[in-house]
Formats: structure tokens, C-alpha cells, sequence
């Protein structure tokens, strides 16, 4: 008895003071509990730029009639549930690590960094709403603090919001040395802060126009306040301050369109995108369109089989080291436009509207002469319609879908139905959103707003500022 | 020592003469005699007759006799027979000799290794511990120990991950009792525990099988296997034990004297015997059916037709384009005429047609006949102080996948020394090299050629044109590309030969696991052991991919001069133990024994991966020749547990047995608060018949167990604090890219904790002529450690935590009869094994109203579920809407409508499982047949998904749909509204039967998101095993100095005699695809299974 006790006590001796160093033997060796800003940074943006993957190309691609599928058809005639990687990215890519980089930007008095943090979470949940209406904003990415299962907010008071953090982060640039840097991670502006000023405040113009038809009222104080007062509220003053990510083009971070065709390759030009352009005699359609075997543009109507038709041009499908545009100079010519043929601001429509087309010509290095013979064109030369301007808009959106889809929901230009050989009959109009994800409404069920028609996949509810009527 | 050498000598010109079949005679007298059982007179079959000192002996025949010569009257016969006691005849002038050998008590107890590699005589245990002896898995030569358990352990479940060579195998033992994916048992080798990984069963990176790491273990080294099933059996392994442990014994050089010399060869050949049900009827095209033809265009011929729907050629003059990969093209073998791939070219280089004709053996033509060589050779030696076993073994494999091989060699001492009566230290080391040209790449991966046989590989391709050209490359397009079958999808669909022969991945693995250990026996009874084992390997993985390869796979979408991926690894544990023994006698009628130990475990794995994004010098494969910087990771992980345990064993009167344990672990993987915790377990046994002093020739043996056990469970390292991790392998324009971890952790998690009851009982009939051994269990995992789903919204997508309770429930069987025993030697023995488990989820975390366990098939959101008060497992995807009554619900375009929800569609577990192995012998022959069988368990199969969607497959052409068109059985939906009268005005037909005609390409090719069309069920029965063997008469062997001369026959796998009708797609429904929590119930592109035929010669002396 005495061995047993002897071992026993001996035993017990030894292993309870091997514990020691256990929370040093758990401590990942793999992975740093603490990372630069300017890393992280780096991975919002990247991340955001490729869009979480092929879905920007498939989806609002298609329901913008900007670029379709020809062999594997199944998500263009909505077949099934939309991609969630929008949503997930934007949640839990984008602002969680906005918000690590804000919380930490605030403890070391970095304001510049703070700020681009806010301007591209905004940027991400002003696109979620947008595609989805209601979700959870107030509540969003705080897991850590216990908030598991987030309310839904209405997209008025997400973009009432939105405002005010773009107008805080605008405030918050600063070029003095002490507000910090970006460091190399900034992959957008390379740490220029008074294009990231402009690229906030150009942001706050694309939410003010969205919602004009909405709250005209607070849509126009945004656009009086931003396009009257330049020296406080710099905005684009050419393609050089485009907001765009041009990327390594390596196998992981190759640009998305160009990804995505090289796994199927199956993507077609769409017909309504090819029979504008050739309608006008529009000079982009070398750039955004290959001619077919017969030498001829051909688009192909969504929702049809057809891989004969004409590929996307090579810039957009073969071009791994390609761009990404989250917002252009052009688009802030044609909100311009928009907002001054409407009577909202008092500006030259003309003048805005034709130098958008000119932006965006240029973009593709398209000649002055080209462009000024295309202004001539018969349905391009201004007419003093807001619809021309809507129309140019959505030409000139190409490769920025999520942006064309929003658009035309706003303003029903140009006016497309659903797909040919659509897997949910009865809708004369383009899907309205999407639905939500599987794991949302399964997991935070009881949160799942009431007055949104889940059943009816892309329908179900209209986004607080498409006001259009009788569609369905 | 000099006679010892001389021994040897002899022993080595036995070896020579058997080699040479050279035979020596001897000569002299003769004796004979018979050999009978001292209680009952009956003859002794297969007794041995030996002449002492000499390794001349005989074995006995069926009448129990024996005829031997000795050399002069001196020599003594040792007559032995197992179970009996041996007896020692000096012949003298005897010339006949009646020997009765009486029973061997100390054997008929039989003796089981327990846990700690302690030996216990089964009876005193209070729990079911099945066991099986060396030759029962060694029996057909198969060379993974894991998959020869196939039908042979009542309540566990044996899934292999392919059929192909190297494939790993998997066992789970009582069901699911975690949302993790380590659901293995512990598999422990002579007392110490080795690893049985398994890794890449299609992961995204390699596509690769690397096989279980207990592949390792040689079957034709072990002695006898345990299988410790419930927690009380287990309690002493600790967490590591609660999916149950296979303890494996090797082959030990003790119980002989002198020295021993075993060798066995054998050649096997493998072929592939379960593929798909291909249609044969029509060819790849778009929409070629005699019913698109007959409906839209019945005024063109069927050629016409064809050439002016159904081609579309190049235009830039190679003539070779098939711009459609599915199989809804033209009929075959009705005479059409179409410019193929193969197609001879006239003088202006275009294709002339050639007769479109199907190729039914297309894929089968793909594979060959595999060929294996195995070959062992054990020496032992038995001395004073030391005794030993030396093993060498070499396996060769050939694949039946083109260039596949693989090649093994395992090198083992088991020894023993014998200082002194007190002293005396073992040990125990093995060294295995496995060397793998090329592994078969599997999985829902190009790579897999399977994913092109299965999906989109015309009928009328001709496999032998694909290997004539598989190395051309041809400009297409201004391209310059390898020659296809279809040369359009630039990035898709790989020749399989290309694959194959060029896009190999290649292993090699140095491992050494063993342990030493030393016993001092304190005093009588007392025994102090301390023991020091170890496991590890070193691992080299390099899969090299060339130029041209068309393959659309991420990490090789730059790769246009070829690319390389390289691994190395390093898997590591360390046990060291200290065992303090106590066996005594506390009085008359009560017995002691008891243990006291501590383990200290550690493991520890390295991986370092180097890949690259392009080459510059092409088809070079080194990493000198990355196109810019490579890619780099190294990662390593670190886990230890202190264990400190006791357990005790009182006996009373030898036949009440109370077995108590006690176990408490230190995990480094938790937090310091929970990081000790503690398990019990209680076992209690009856032999009520020795009891109540029953003793019948009808019923003489009967116990009853009962016992109640807890296994404590810890998790892996590092899931305690949030991390940032570095995102991708490479930087974007030079900036490397860090994120937060999506998982939030929990920073007071408990360990989990399994609780489990059972009752047992044991019971044997007609002198242990028949018996069963019958256990129910109920087993509670609790607290389990699991990375929980959350809403997005939360910017987290998963939560640490404790969650969820599973339970299981469940019966086993085991039952085995001599049903004859005859006289003549005719004996026939049945063994039965049968289980049932049932599996509820009894709670998942509050607020949480289901658990995605697993992704079945990400892009069609398939999931493997677990709802709470379902069962674990259940498929889940959207599927045909139905109405209240179960019609299927038809939409105008007369096919199904989706559901808006996804839908339970099938369930994962089987409802039973079993096998019966039965063996006949006659003389020195014995036939052995195993059958074993599974109901239920339902698999979501992507072959029969995609295959469907494809037209690939035999259900596409059932019925003459491709010339009638088909009428889906339903009804119409809500809104439906249709010209009924013909008049021109539509009515709502909501309700009414569906009569509207779709294409078979129509319904098909929209039918891959009704998942319910993908799923099997997987019930099967098949001849697993079958083996003749032939021992060679004694008689004859004797006289050249041979022990046991035995050959055999056998043959794996033979036949599947029975799948259920909705495996109609004719897969495996025993493959599954990988070890992987993900990998049950989901079939992806199964590699084909293989029949192994073989030979085996088998001698000792």
C-alpha cells in the first residue's frame, strides 16, 4: 500500500505541474493575434473589389441584361435560390474587418484609416441593402459583443446612417501627417487621402440620387450641400480619381469576370446590351462585345441557350490582371445630369451628361473624334430627357452590374422583362432583390422581417426606393 | 550456443532444400499411432506429432492417426493439440502408440488483450470486447487492416473511401456520437497508440486519397485484434477512446522453442467490377433524341437532321468540334455517319464521316487488370534470456487505374529479454516505407477521370483513340492545345491518359512507431512497468502538372507552362506511460486486480507547402523553376495530455466480477478553468452458471454485464483566441493580406463528455458448440466542442462552443455454431455478427433550430443536417414540391416544380448492418466465405445528379422516353392553365393530372436541383471475402522438414449481390467519398471498385 500511495501521490505531483507551460503549448504558432492596419486594409478592399466571387457576372449581370449564360443556364432563369456570397462577404468579410481596423485606428489616433475603413463599409452595406432591402445594420458585426442574432433595420434608416458616416469619415480625412497613414495595403489610391475625400463624398451622391424619388427632400439637400460647396466637398474631377482595383492577376487574385469565365467560359454578351450599342453605333461595343465566327456582334437574349453567340471582349474575360471600378468619374457626371435635368440642383445637364459619355469613352482610350461624332448620334444627342441620361448610365455601368441592376430598378431604364425561359413564371420585370440567405432565415428566423415575401425568391418586396409601379 | 548455430545451419538447408525441392530422406522405423480427447474418445484431427529436438513432425488425419519414422528407439514424440495439455512419449520399443490428451484448463479460459495491452481472461469482464485472431483478417491478404474488418465486428461500420488502390478505409463503431469529424477509433499497437489519419480525401487543393494512416500496420503481423466498442471498455484510453479503440497485438517470437522460420508469397489481380449503368442509345450532342427529330423536323431524314441540328464544326478548318458535352445528341447504331475526333482526315485535312456508334465498354476499357505481390518472411527465435520476432515484408501493387502503383516495405522486431525472474524489458519497433508513383486523384475534381466518364464523356467515344493520341498536340483555334474528344471548353475535360500519365501526384512515407518498456515485479504480484512509445512520419508529397493540361482548377488557372506542388510532412505522437500492477489473492473466495498508472501524450505535426503559380522552363519540375515567388506555408501543431488513471478488478468466487475505473486528463487545448477533468467507469459481471452450478450439455456458459462509463473529450489546439490569419498564399501586388478568424471563440468551453450503460450477456450451448454474445448500449455525448453556424449578420460565421447532445442507442450481435462436427473430418462453422443503432439529436444549443453538419454539394445546397429530436445525418435539399396528397406538383412547362424550402430527403445511417462468415473443412482443406450486408443508409450521389442532368445514364433512356417524349407523373399547381378542349381559351387545370409531354433532355437536364433524384439508398450485400486453402498432408511435409505447408486460394470483394431499386445509377453504396464527417452519404465521382482474385503460399518450419 505504501508503493500504491508512494506512485500515486508521485503521479498526481507530476502531472498537475505539467501544466505549466500548456497556455504557451495552445498559443498559435500559425497565425499573429495582432496584424498591421494597412493588411487588413488591404483584404477589405481586395476582397470587396472581387465582389466575393463570380456572382456579380451571373446575377445582376444578367438582370441588367449585361451579360448572360449560354450553356449552364440555371441561375439566369432563377432557378433555384441566388448566390448569398454578397451577403456573407459584405458581413463577414468586409465589416468585420472594417471594424477591427476602426477600433484600432481610434486607439492609435489614426483618422485617415479610420475613415477609409467607414467609407468602404459603407460602400459594402449600402450594396447589401440595395440587393436585399431590411437587414440587420445597427446590430451587424458584433458577435463578439453577444449580438448573435441581430435585428433587421429598414433601408431608410440604413442609408440615413450611411450618410452620416460618410459625412463623419469626409471630416476625418485629413492630409496632415498627424492623421496618420494607409500605408501599402491601400490598393485603391495608394494612400492618396484627397481622392479618398472625393471618392466619400462622390459615394453620398450616388446614395442621394438612388433615393431622390423617395425622400426628394433629403436627396437634395445631399446633392446641394456635396455638388455646391467643391473646396469643402471635393468630388471626381476626372477618370484619374476613379475609384478602381486593378488587380495582381495572379491565379488567386485574378480580376473576377476574367475568373470566372476561365472556369466555365460559358458567359455571353447580352442582346439588350448588343442591340443598344449597335443602335447607336456606340464605339464601346468593341471593347465590351467579341464579334461572333460570322464576324458580327450577336448578344444573346438571357435565359437562352446559345454558345455561339459573342463572347465579352477579351478586356473583360481574358484580362487577369484587370480592374475593378467601384465608382467612376462618369457615373458622377451622369448623377449630375440626372439631378440638374430634374431640377434638383442647378447645373448644366448637357454639359454633365455629355462629359459623362466622354468619361466613360475615355476609359477605353476611345478617340475625341469618335466620341464627338457619337454625340451626334441621332438617340445619343441631348434631348433634355432624363431617360437618356438613365439609359447612358446603364451603358456605361458595363462590368459594374450590381450598379446597373439598382439603377434600373430606380428608374425602369431601360425597361427589360424577365428572362426567356424563366424557372418563376409571372413576372413582367427583372428580379427586385434577392433572397435571403439559407442561413439567415434559419438562423435568425425570428428576425426575418414580416412584410418581405421570402416565397416568392426574387420578387418578394420591393426595394424602399423603387417606386415603379406595375411591376411585377 | 554451438548446438544453437547447428540448428540454424539445418534450419537454413531446410530453406535451401524446400527452395530447391530437393527432397532429404530419412529413413529407419516406423511408428504410428492415433491420438484421441481423454474425456470422450473422439479422434484428434491436426494434431502435431513431433520427434523432440529435431523439427521432423507429422500432423494427425481425420481417424486422429499418424505414421512417423524416428531415427532409433531413443526418440521422444511431443504430441500437442490446441487447447490440450502436451505429452511427452519416449517410444522406446513401442511401434504403435495410443496417446489421450486431456483438456488444458489454463486455455479453455480465453484471454483477451484489454486496455494498456494488459491481457485479461474474457470472463471477468464486465463489458463486450470482440476479438478476432490474426488469420481472421490476414485470411484473404488484404492490405489495409481496416477495410479486411468489413463485416467482421458487430456494431461497426467499415466506409471505404474509393476502390482503388490505397484508398482509405474508415470504422465507426456505435454510430455518430459527434459533430466533428474525428469519429475514428484509437488504434493501438502493442500498448501504444499510433496514429490513423486520414488526409485529402478531396480536399480543394489535391484531390488525392492518401489513405488511414493505419494502412501502415502489417495484417500479416498480428496476432490478434480487440475491439474495445463501448466507454466502459475504453475509459482507460481516455478522450481519445470515445469513438472506441482496436487494439492490435503482433506476432510475438515466445511460445516456441528454438527457432522458426515462416514465409509466405502470394501474386493477386485486381479488376474493376462496378461501374455505372450507361445509357448505350445515344450519343454527346444537344438535342439530338428521334423525338426532336420526329416532332419538329420529321419532314428531314434522321442524317439530315443530325448534320443540320447537331454539329457545330470549326471554323477554322481542323475540323474537330463537338461543342456540346452532354449526351442528348444523336441515336447510335442506326447508321448515321458523323466526322468524329478519330475520324480518318480526307486530303484537305477535314474529318470523314465515320459510323456513330456506341462504345458500351468505353470506360471499363480504361482500366486494367491490377496486379499485386506480397511476400513476408518471420524468423523467430526462443531462448532463456531473449526471444524474438523478426518480420520483412514487401508488397508491390499495380493499380487498376492507369499508372497507379504502389509499393511497401514493413520491417518489425518484437523481442523480449528476460533479465532475471524480476526484471524484463520489450521491446517493440517497425519501420514501414510506402511509395506511391502516382496515387488516383478523385472527388468532384477534373482530375478525376471519373468526373468526365460519369458526366460528360460521349457513348460513342473510343477509349483506345484517346490513349492512341493522348500526347498530341494539335493548333486549334490559333491555339496550341492537347488532342481531345472535344476540343471546345479550352479549360475542361481532360483526356483521362493525359491525367493519368502526366498530372501525377506522387508519396513517399518513412515511418517508425514501436515502444520499449521495462517490468519489475516489485514483489509477488506487484509489477512496476514504464513504457516509452512512439509514432512518426515523414511524408514527401509532390504532384506535378504539365503543360497543356486542361483543368480549370484555381490553382492552376495560370499554370500554361505546367505547375508543381510540394508537401512535406511531419505527424508525430509520444506516449510514455507508468504502470503500477497489482494481481493478489484477498482470501479464499476473493481475488484483486489492480492498476495505477500515468500517461503523458504528445503530438505534434508539421506541414511545409510550396506551390507555384506558372513555370519558365516548361514540363521542368523543380522549384528552381517557379515563374516568380512561390508560394510558402508552414504550419505546425502542438497538443499535449497528462493522464493520471486507476482501475480495479474484484473478483468473488470466479464468477462475480466488479470492474471500476477512474480517469483524469489535463488537456492543453482547454482553457485553464476545464483543462483537468475527470471519468468513471463501473462494470459488473456474472457467470451465473458457474454461479448456480449449471453445467448442461445443453447450456453450459451464461453471463450477464452490466457497466456505466464516462469518456471526457477535449478539442484540437488553438481554438481559444481570435486570430488574424494570413488570407490566400500569395499577396496582392506585394501586400500581404490579413483577416480576422470568422470563428468567434468561446473563452469558457468545457470539455465534452460521453456517459453510456450497457447491458450485456453471454450464453453457450452444447458444450460451447454454440453461442451468443448479445449487448444493448446507450450512449449520451454531451458538451459537444463544435464550431456552431451563426447568422453572417453577425459579421462571424461560426461560434466555439459547447453544444448539442447526441444520443445513441443500440444492439449487437454476435453469435457462432459448429453446426457440424463429424467424424470424418467434415466441419462447417457459422459466424454471425448483426448491429443496430439508433442515433437521436437530443438538443442543439438553445436558439438554434438545426446544425449544418457538412456541405454534401455546395453549389445545390445539399447539406447533411442535424435537426433536433431527427437523427444525425439527415440530407437536406431543395427537391419536387407535392401537394398534401404526395402528388408531384407540375408547372405549365410540364415539369416539377422546386420546392421554396429545403427538404429532408434521406438519412445518412443504416438501420442495420452485419455479416456472416461461414468456414467448411474437409481434411486439410477449408473453404471460408464471408457475406456481408448493409439496410439502409441513404447517399446523395453526384454521379446519379449529374449523370441524370448529363444523359449519361441508363435512366435517361428508360422507358423509350428519348423517342416518346415523357409525361412526369403529377399533378398540375395552383395557376396552371392549359387549351384542354382545344378551343383556343385556357382553363385552370390546377389538381388535374399532368398529360403536357416534355423532352427527356427537358426534364433531365432541370432535374439536378431536385436533389431527392440524386439519392440512393445504399443497402447492399455482398460476397466480401472467400478463400480455399489446402494444408499440405503432414506426412509429406514432415519428410522434408516442414512444419505447415498451406495454400490458398482467395479472392476480395467479389460480387455485390444486392442494391436496392433506387440504385438504379449502380454505384457502390459501400464507397463513399472519404474519412471525412463530409464525406458520409455523399457519393462524388466514386473511383470504380475492384475485384482481387489471388494466391497464396504459406510455409513454416
Amino acid at each position: 500500500m505504501k508503493i500504491l500511495i508512494a506512485v500515486m501521490t508521485g503521479l498526481l505531483v507530476l502531472v498537475s505541474s505539467c501544466t505549466e507551460n500548456f497556455e504557451e503549448i495552445n498559443t498559435n504558432p500559425n497565425a499573429p493575434d495582432q496584424a498591421p492596419m494597412t493588411n487588413v486594409l488591404g483584404y477589405v478592399i481586395a476582397s470587396l473589389g472581387y465582389r466575393f466571387g463570380e456572382t456579380e457576372m451571373i446575377y445582376p449581370g444578367s438582370f441588367a441584361g449585361h451579360i448572360t449564360k449560354a450553356n449552364y443556364t440555371d441561375a439566369v432563369v432563377y432557378s433555384g435560390k441566388p448566390s448569398s456570397s454578397i451577403w456573407t462577404g459584405c458581413y463577414s468579410t468586409v465589416s468585420r474587418n472594417a471594424n477591427a481596423i476602426i477600433e484600432e485606428a481610434i486607439g492609435k489616433e489614426n483618422v485617415n484609416m479610420q475613415a477609409a475603413a467607414m467609407v468602404l463599409k459603407a460602400y459594402a452595406m449600402q450594396m447589401v441593402t440595395d440587393v436585399y432591402g431590411p437587414c440587420p445594420y445597427f446590430e451587424a458585426g458584433k458577435g463578439e459583443e453577444g449580438l448573435i442574432h441581430p435585428v433587421f433595420d429598414t433601408e431608410e434608416a440604413i442609408y440615413a446612417d450611411l450618410f452620416d458616416q460618410l459625412e463623419l469619415a469626409s471630416g476625418l480625412f485629413t492630409e496632415d501627417p498627424l492623421g496618420g497613414l494607409l500605408g501599402d495595403g491601400d490598393q485603391l489610391y495608394g494612400g492618396d487621402i484627397a481622392r479618398w475625400k472625393k471618392f466619400s463624398n462622390t459615394l453620398q451622391l450616388r446614395m442621394a440620387i438612388r433615393i431622390s424619388n423617395v425622400n426628394p427632400q433629403l436627396a437634395t439637400e445631399v446633392l446641394s450641400r456635396i455638388l455646391g460647396d467643391p473646396s469643402a466637398y471635393p468630388v471626381f474631377e476626372g477618370n484619374e480619381d476613379n475609384a478602381a482595383l486593378v488587380f495582381p492577376g495572379d491565379e488567386e487574385w485574378m480580376e473576377p469576370w476574367t475568373s470566372a469565365f476561365r472556369s466555365i467560359g460559358d458567359n455571353r454578351i447580352a442582346k439588350p446590351l448588343v442591340d443598344s450599342l449597335l443602335a447607336r453605333n456606340d464605339p464601346r461595343i468593341a471593347f465590351y462585345a467579341d464579334t461572333t465566327a460570322q464576324g458580327i456582334y450577336d448578344g444573346l437574349e438571357v435565359g437562352e441557350e446559345g454558345l455561339s453567340k459573342s463572347k465579352p471582349g477579351p478586356l473583360f474575360i481574358d484580362n487577369p490582371g484587370g480592374p475593378v471600378k467601384f465608382i467612376t468619374y462618369s457615373e458622377l457626371q451622369f448623377i449630375r445630369a440626372e439631378a440638374a435635368a430634374r431640377g434638383l440642383v442647378t447645373l448644366d445637364a448637357q454639359q454633365a451628361y455629355e462629359e459623362g459619355i466622354r468619361a466613360s469613352m475615355q476609359e477605353y482610350g476611345i478617340g475625341d473624334a469618335e466620341i464627338t461624332a457619337y454625340l451626334q448620334e441621332p438617340n445619343v444627342a441631348w434631348n433634355n430627357e432624363v431617360e437618356q441620361v438613365n439609359l447612358q448610365k446603364w451603358l456605361s455601368l458595363f462590368h459594374q452590374s450590381w450598379e446597373a441592376w439598382a439603377e434600373m430598378r430606380r428608374t425602369d431604364i431601360p425597361r427589360l422583362g424577365p428572362a426567356a425561359n424563366s424557372e418563376k413564371p409571372g413576372h413582367n420585370r427583372p428580379p427586385f432583390r434577392f433572397s435571403y440567405p439559407e442561413t439567415e432565415i434559419s438562423l435568425n428566423s425570428a428576425n426575418i422581417p414580416a412584410n418581405v415575401d421570402e416565397e416568392d425568391t426574387y420578387w418578394g418586396y420591393q426595394i424602399w426606393w423603387d417606386t415603379r409601379t406595375g411591376v411585377q | 550456443m554451438i548446438s544453437t548455430k547447428q540448428k540454424t545451419m539445418k534450419h537454413l538447408s531446410f530453406i535451401a532444400s524446400f527452395l530447391l525441392l530437393s527432397l532429404h530422406l530419412y529413413s529407419q522405423v516406423e511408428v504410428t499411432g492415433r491420438v484421441t480427447d481423454q474425456q470422450n474418445g473422439n479422434a484428434l484431427l491436426g494434431a502435431t506429432v513431433n520427434i523432440e529436438g529435431t523439427t521432423i513432425g507429422v500432423i494427425t488425419d481425420s481417424n486422429g492417426e499418424f505414421s512417423i519414422e524416428i531415427a532409433d528407439e531413443s526418440a521422444v514424440l511431443i504430441i500437442s493439440y490446441v487447447g490440450y495439455e502436451t505429452r511427452r512419449i519416449v517410444v522406446g520399443s513401442q511401434r504403435t502408440i495410443q496417446v489421450a490428451l486431456a483438456v488444458d484448463a489454463t486455455q479453455l479460459e480465453e484471454v483477451v488483450v484489454t486496455a494498456l495491452g494488459i491481457k485479461r481472461e474474457k470472463k471477468k469482464l464486465g463489458y463486450a470486447v470482440q476479438d478476432l485472431q490474426g488469420e481472421d483478417v490476414a485470411e484473404t491478404n488484404p492490405t489495409n487492416v481496416v477495410s479486411a474488418l468489413s463485416g467482421k465486428i458487430a456494431g461497426a461500420q467499415i466506409i471505404t473511401s474509393s476502390g482503388q488502390l490505397g484508398a482509405s478505409s474508415t470504422i465507426q463503431i456505435r454510430g455518430n456520437k459527434s459533430f466533428n469529424s474525428n469519429r475514428q477509433p484509437l488504434f493501438v499497437v502493442d500498448g501504444t497508440p499510433v496514429m490513423n489519419g486520414i488526409s485529402s480525401a478531396g480536399s480543394t487543393e489535391t484531390y488525392t486519397d492518401f489513405g488511414n494512416a493505419a494502412m501502415d500496420i502489417d495484417p500479416a503481423n498480428i496476432e490478434s485484434i480487440s475491439i474495445l466498442k463501448g466507454a466502459s471498455a475504453s475509459a482507460l484510453y481516455g478522450s481519445r477512446a470515445a469513438n472506441g479503440v482496436v487494439l492490435i497485438t503482433t506476432k510475438k517470437g515466445t511460445g516456441r522453442q528454438g527457432i522458426g522460420v515462416e514465409f509466405s508469397t502470394s501474386a493477386a489481380w485486381d479488376e474493376v467490377y462496378i461501374l455505372p449503368a450507361y445509357q448505350n442509345e445515344y450519343g454527346q450532342g444537344r438535342n439530338g433524341s428521334e423525338y426532336e427529330w420526329q416532332t419538329n423536323y420529321s419532314d428531314l431524314t434522321y442524317q439530315e437532321f443530325h448534320d443540320a441540328r447537331e454539329f457545330i464544326w470549326s471554323t477554322d478548318g481542323s475540323g474537330r468540334r463537338l461543342d456540346w458535352d452532354e449526351s442528348w445528341g444523336s441515336r447510335l447504331d442506326v447508321g448515321l455517319m458523323v466526322p468524329q475526333f478519330d475520324s480518318p482526315l480526307d486530303e484537305n485535312g477535314q474529318p470523314i464521316p465515320t459510323p456513330w456508334i456506341s462504345q458500351p465498354d468505353n470506360v471499363k476499357d480504361f482500366y486494367e487488370t491490377g496486379f499485386t505481390q506480397q511476400h513476408n518472411l518471420a524468423l523467430t527465435a526462443n531462448g532463456e534470456v531473449a526471444s524474438g520476432r523478426l518480420t520483412m515484408g514487401y508488397s508491390d501493387q499495380k493499380g487498376t487505374s492507369p499508372n497507379t502503383d504502389q509499393t511497401k516495405i514493413n520491417l518489425g522486431l518484437n523481442s523480449r529479454f528476460e533479465l532475471s525472474k524480476k526484471l524484463s524489458f520489450d521491446v517493440n519497433v517497425n519501420y514501414v516505407n510506402l511509395n506511391n508513383d502516382n496515387l488516383p486523384q478523385q472527388g468532384n475534381s477534373m482530375r478525376n477521370p471519373l468526373l468526365e466518364f460519369n458526366s460528360w464523356y460521349g457513348r460513342q467515344v473510343k477509349t483506345q483513340s484517346l490513349y492512341d493520341t493522348y500526347e498530341d498536340i494539335i493548333i486549334y483555334e490559333g491555339k496550341e492545345m492537347a488532342y481531345n474528344w472535344m476540343m471546345g471548353y479550352d479549360d475542361q475535360h481532360p483526356n483521362p491518359y493525359w491525367n493519368a500519365y502526366k498530372n501525377t501526384m506522387s508519396r513517399n512515407r518513412n515511418r517508425m512507431f514501436g515502444n520499449a518498456s521495462v517490468t519489475y515485479e516489485i514483489m509477488e504480484g506487484l509489477n512496476l512497468m514504464g513504457r516509452l512509445g512512439t509514432d512518426f512520419f515523414n511524408e514527401h508529397r509532390r504532384f506535378i502538372f504539365h503543360k497543356y493540361s486542361r483543368d480549370w482548377t484555381d490553382m492552376y488557372k495560370n499554370a500554361t507552362n505546367g505547375n508543381l506542388w510540394e508537401q512535406h510532412r511531419l505527424e508525430s505522437e509520444t506516449n510514455a506511460d507508468l504502470l503500477l500492477t497489482l494481481d493478489r489473492n484477498l482470501g479464499e473466495n476473493l481475488s484483486l486486480f489492480a492498476t495505477l498508472g500515468g500517461n503523458y501524450r504528445m503530438a505534434y505535426d508539421q506541414y511545409a507547402t510550396t506551390s507555384g503559380k506558372n513555370l519558365v522552363v516548361a514540363d521542368f519540375f523543380s522549384t528552381s523553376n517557379y515563374d516568380g515567388e512561390p508560394s510558402v506555408s508552414f504550419t505546425q501543431y502542438k497538443k499535449v495530455t497528462n493522464s493520471v488513471f486507476a482501475s480495479a478488478n474484484l473478483g468473488f468466487k470466479n464468477f462475480l466480477f466488479l470492474d471500476l475505473t477512474l480517469r483524469g486528463d489535463w488537456s492543453s487545448t482547454l482553457p485553464k478553468e476545464s483543462w483537468n477533468y475527470w471519468y468513471p467507469s463501473a462494470n459488473l459481471g456474472f457467470i451465473f452458471t458457474d454461479a448456480f452450478g449449471i453445467d448442461s450439455d445443453i447450456f453450459n456458459y451464461g453471463k450477464l454485464r452490466v457497466g456505466y462509463a464516462q469518456v471526457g473529450d477535449d478539442t484540437s489546439p488553438y481554438q481559444l483566441a481570435s486570430e488574424y490569419y494570413s488570407i490566400g498564399e500569395s499577396t496582392f501586388n506585394g501586400v500581404r493580406l490579413f483577416g480576422t478568424d470568422a470563428v468567434l471563440p468561446t473563452f469558457d468551453l468545457k470539455p465534452q463528455l460521453t456517459s453510456s450503460l450497457e447491458f450485456g450477456g453471454e450464453f453457450k450451448f452444447f458444450q460451447n458448440r454454440l453461442g451468443f454474445d448479445i449487448t444493448y448500449y446507450d450512449a449520451t455525448t454531451k458538451n459537444q466542442i463544435m464550431n456552431v453556424d451563426i447568422p453572417y449578420s453577425s459579421g462571424y460565421a461560426g461560434w466555439m462552443m459547447n453544444t448539442g447532445s447526441i444520443r445513441n442507442r443500440g444492439v449487437e450481435l454476435q453469435a457462432y455454431g459448429s453446426i457440424i462436427r463429424s467424424a470424418n473430418g467434415f466441419n462447417w462453422d457459422v459466424n454471425v455478427n448483426w448491429s443496430k443503432n439508433n442515433n437521436e439529436i437530443v438538443e442543439l444549443q438553445e436558439n438554434l433550430s438545426e446544425l449544418r453538419i457538412s456541405y454534401l454539394y455546395g453549389l445545390y445546397d445539399v447539406s447533411l443536417m442535424a435537426f433536433p429530436g431527427d437523427q444525425w445525418g439527415a440530407i437536406y435539399g431543395y427537391t419536387m414540391a407535392r401537394n398534401e396528397n404526395g402528388d408531384v406538383l407540375i408547372g405549365s412547362n410540364g415539369r416539377p416544380i422546386e420546392t421554396e424550402t429545403p427538404q429532408i430527403i434521406g438519412y445518412v445511417n443504416p438501420d442495420w448492418i452485419g455479416g456472416i462468415g461461414n468456414t467448411l473443412s474437409f481434411k486439410g482443406f477449408s473453404l471460408y466465405a464471408l457475406v456481408d450486408f448493409r439496410k439502409g443508409g441513404d447517399i446523395f450521389s453526384m454521379t446519379k445528379s449529374v449523370g441524370q442532368k448529363a444523359g449519361i445514364l441508363q435512366s435517361t433512356v428508360e422507358g423509350g422516353v428519348r423517342e416518346t417524349g415523357m409525361v412526369v407523373e403529377g399533378v398540375y399547381d395552383e395557376g396552371v392553365m392549359k387549351d384542354l378542349n382545344g378551343d383556343g381559351t385556357s382553363e385552370d387545370v390546377s389538381g388535374l393530372p399532368n398529360e403536357t409531354v416534355v423532352s427527356a433532355r427537358d426534364y433531365w437536364r432541370n432535374s439536378r436541383n431536385f436533389a431527392e433524384l440524386g439519392v440512393v439508398d445504399g443497402s447492399y450485400i455482398k460476397l466480401r471475402e472467400v478463400s480455399l486453402a489446402y494444408r499440405l498432408p503432414a506426412s509429406l511435409i514432415s519428410k522434408i522438414g516442414l512444419q505447415d505447408v498451406t495454400v490458398s486460394f482467395y479472392g476480395r470483394n467479389l460480387a455485390l449481390l444486392y442494391t436496392h431499386e433506387t440504385n438504379d445509377v449502380h454505384i457502390d453504396p459501400e464507397v463513399a467519398a472519404g474519412g471525412t464527417v463530409s464525406g458520409v452519404g455523399l457519393e462524388s465521382y466514386q473511383l470504380p471498385p475492384s475485384r482481387t482474385l489471388g494466391i497464396k503460399l504459406n510455409v513454416k518450419f
